[in-house]
């Protein structure tokens, strides 16, 4: 069995990219099983989907602890404890990270992983060719569906039966097809993934007694306060939107319609972006009336 | 339309519905279930299905509205989850009462508080003495199967009882299989349109439906009638059972059996997190070690009888409840020891509890259950409850409370 775990952010694709391998390993023949995992769904946020190939019938559900590869959206993951996208990976597992950094710069991320880590800058490759992020979900389920060694007719047909229940344009699939051609090319130049040795039965784990405890510990209540601006979800942005004031009227939609209250007012009453809490979701560039927002890629 | 597809446990009960051929979907969305009813109404909308698809205020009217369109002679299909089911409770067993024979898919999330949103099957075990038939399924072709089985079970004229179809969230709710989509002419075969014989509520054929008794013996009378209506019930699911293998190919029994025959040591246990056991099973069984599983499927009615010739003479058998009663411990072990006890050969039972909010069960806690096993067999007390957590789990518990401001003991 190859078993094949995805790590994004919401918004970036990653059930797609799991459901584009997916479909394109069913068309191959295999017995196939995805699913995403995700807590109350929130844009940015850190989320998993799981993708099993098999050729008999598939005896496992829910999460992969030990992935034959990892495919990691973005590289602001890696430093994540909410995500932990190297966890269950050894000496014989594939990482794919969609990156602007060169792998060795994200091999001192995680100095412990001693596998396989392979890298490149997918959202690049993206926005050349159809210009919406919303395409990475594309460019990673068919690098993923390369890496596993299925041909570039099942890829494909993996991504037509995705693209089959979207809205898009004949324009837009055709885009998504050139870019899963490129994906799929640039992706062959790496040995295909084989699955890891089955791990040998396990021993009996360590169990926990669960004892009593009194109901200050036992309610679920938080007691800490203030600690959630401690997380900061600055680093979920793709892209950041960038005033220029001079074509700013002080309108103050940005700052009413911002749905993290990441824009506050300056002296002058002109807004200014919190970039340690905005998300990048650039509400404020589409709302503003007079398009003093530009948007800039994060380079990080 | 393709005869096998990709399709998740949700979409696969929308499919069930939709070739059930349904006339009335009343509809309120909640975690994990919302698929469901998202994919009818849009089907619905574009006229795919001929069905009347209406959005209601809570699951309280929701399943009112079901009771009352099946009281008029429709077929009907709704679904729901946790929360959504308890907030409806109370129709349960009016509708019951009615001896209306609808079908209500469960998408088994874990109850609040804490809220969560990943499955154990306290929300759907709450409902087992409502009067609705109960069956659970593990994957997602079992869910579509089971929705046209359980329209045909409840319009059978020996059970006419509503029908509860229960499935993981997130383990299937959100998970896609290889899934044999029967045709529509197919199903027509097997469940032709439902043709009430008795007497429904019609504009101009007047009735009163769920009067009121005013003392209990005819009270008990109603009862005493879902009661064996019930018990038929264990009949005619066999006979149906037969009838879908014979048209379908699949074969679908009061509980399934899983490399049982020769089984030493059995694990009882049901839903989704059953693939899981029966992977257990297979790598023991490639060790030498003879273990079988088995998985409950229809739960009401409870099929005693079937669960202690399965389980009889065995050295040990370990009941994993998905659920806990707090208190007493696993739902499904009393009504299994019950199920057992004076038979001959009843074998040591251990009650394990595990995978409450959907927390996995590893093979490092199965190998743990079966060396529970091995001790019981040998004669010692491991009856439990006994509350499956790992050691890393509990570290892991006690950080977080540690960062909600508690002081935690060491």
């Amino acid at each position: 069995m190859l078993r094949i775990r995805f790590h994004g952010r919401g918004g970036q694709g990653m059930k797609t990219a799991s459901r584009i391998l997916g479909s394109a390993a069913f068309h191959a023949g295999f017995f196939v099983q995805d699913s995403p995992v995700y807590g109350a769904e929130r844009r940015g946020a850190p989320m998993i989907a799981f993708t099993r190939i098999d050729r008999a019938q598939i005896r496992e559900r829910g999460a992969i602890a030990r992935p034959d590869l990892v495919i990691v959206a973005d590289d602001t993951l890696l430093a994540d404890p909410a995500a932990q996208p190297l966890s269950g990976c050894e000496v014989d597992s594939t990482v794919l990270i969609n990156s602007t950094r060169d792998e060795a710069t994200l091999r001192r991320e995680d100095p412990a992983y001693t596998g396989r880590l392979l890298a490149a800058d997918f959202t690049a490759v993206v926005l050349q060719t159809t210009q919406t992020l919303a395409s990475l979900s594309t460019a990673l389920g068919v690098a993923a569906a390369g890496l596993v060694g299925l041909t570039a007719e099942d890829a494909l047909a993996g991504l037509d039966d995705e693209l089959a229940a979207t809205h898009l344009t004949a324009a837009q699939r055709e885009a998504n097809r050139q870019l899963a051609q490129r994906v799929y090319t640039q992706v062959s130049r790496w040995t295909p993934v084989r699955a890891r040795a089955e791990a040998p039965i396990l021993h009996a784990a360590p169990l926990a007694q669960v004892t009593f405890d009194p109901p200050r510990l036992a309610v679920p209540s938080v007691y800490a306060v203030g600690n959630s601006p401690k997380r900061r979800t600055g680093n979920w942005r793709q892209f950041r939107p960038v005033l220029h004031a001079d074509l700013c009227t002080r309108c103050w939609i940005c700052f009413v319609r911002c749905p993290e209250a990441a824009i506050s007012l300056d002296a002058q009453d002109y807004p200014v972006v919190d970039y340690d809490e905005c998300k990048g979701c650039l509400l404020c560039v589409h709302e503003c009336p007079t398009h003093a927002f530009t948007v800039e890629k994060e380079m990080r | 339309m393709k005869h096998r597809q990709l399709l998740t446990g949700n979409a696969a009960a929308a499919w069930g519905a939709r070739l059930a051929d349904v006339d009335y979907i009343p509809a309120f969305p909640i975690t994990p279930q919302t698929e469901i009813i998202e994919l009818l109404a849009q089907w619905a909308a574009d006229g795919t299905i001929p069905a009347r698809f209406v959005t209601m205020d809570s699951e309280h009217s929701m399943f009112t509205a079901a009771g009352a369109a099946a009281a008029t002679g429709a077929r009907v299909f709704t679904a729901t989850s946790s929360q959504g089911l308890l907030y409806g409770f109370e129709v349960l067993y009016t509708i019951a009462g009615w001896r209306v024979p609808l079908v209500v898919v469960n998408v088994s999330r874990a109850l609040a508080s804490p809220i969560t949103l990943e499955a154990d099957h306290n929300d759907i075990l709450s409902a087992r003495d409502s009067g609705f038939l109960q069956i659970h399924t593990e994957t997602c072709q079992e869910i579509l199967d089971t929705i046209l089985m359980a329209y045909r079970l409840a319009e059978d004229q020996r059970v006419m009882l509503p029908v509860l179809v229960n499935l993981d969230g997130f383990t299937l709710s959100f998970t896609r299989e290889p899934v044999d989509l029967p045709t529509a002419a197919a199903v027509a075969e097997f469940l032709p349109p439902y043709q009430p014989p008795h007497a429904f509520i019609r504009g101009d054929a007047p009735m009163a439906q769920g009067a009121a008794v005013l003392g209990g013996a005819a009270y008990s009378y109603f009862r005493y009638q879902q009661h064996l209506a019930q018990e038929n019930a264990l009949t005619v699911h066999q006979e149906i059972a037969a009838e879908f293998a014979a048209r379908f190919g699949r074969h679908y029994g009061l509980v399934e059996p899983f490399q049982l025959d020769d089984a030493e040591y059995v694990l009882v246990m049901s839903n989704a997190f059953a693939t899981k056991g029966k992977a257990m099973v297979e790598r023991w069984r490639a060790c030498g070690v003879k273990v079988g599983l088995l998985r409950l499927r229809v739960l009401r009615p409870f099929p005693a009888a079937a669960i202690a010739a399965a389980l009889t003479g065995r050295k040990a058998v370990a009941v994993i409840d998905q659920n806990l009663a707090p208190g007493l411990g696993g739902i499904t072990y009393q009504e299994i020891a019950a199920a057992l006890y004076g038979s001959h050969a009843c074998p040591p039972l251990v009650n394990v509890v595990g995978g409450l909010g959907g927390k996995d069960i590893s093979e490092g806690e199965f190998a743990a259950v079966l060396v529970a096993l091995q001790q019981a067999a040998a004669g010692e007390q491991v009856l439990g409850p006994w509350l499956l957590y790992t050691k890393p789990e509990q570290e892991r518990m006690r950080t977080l409370l540690k960062i909600a401001g508690k002081e935690v003991l060491a």
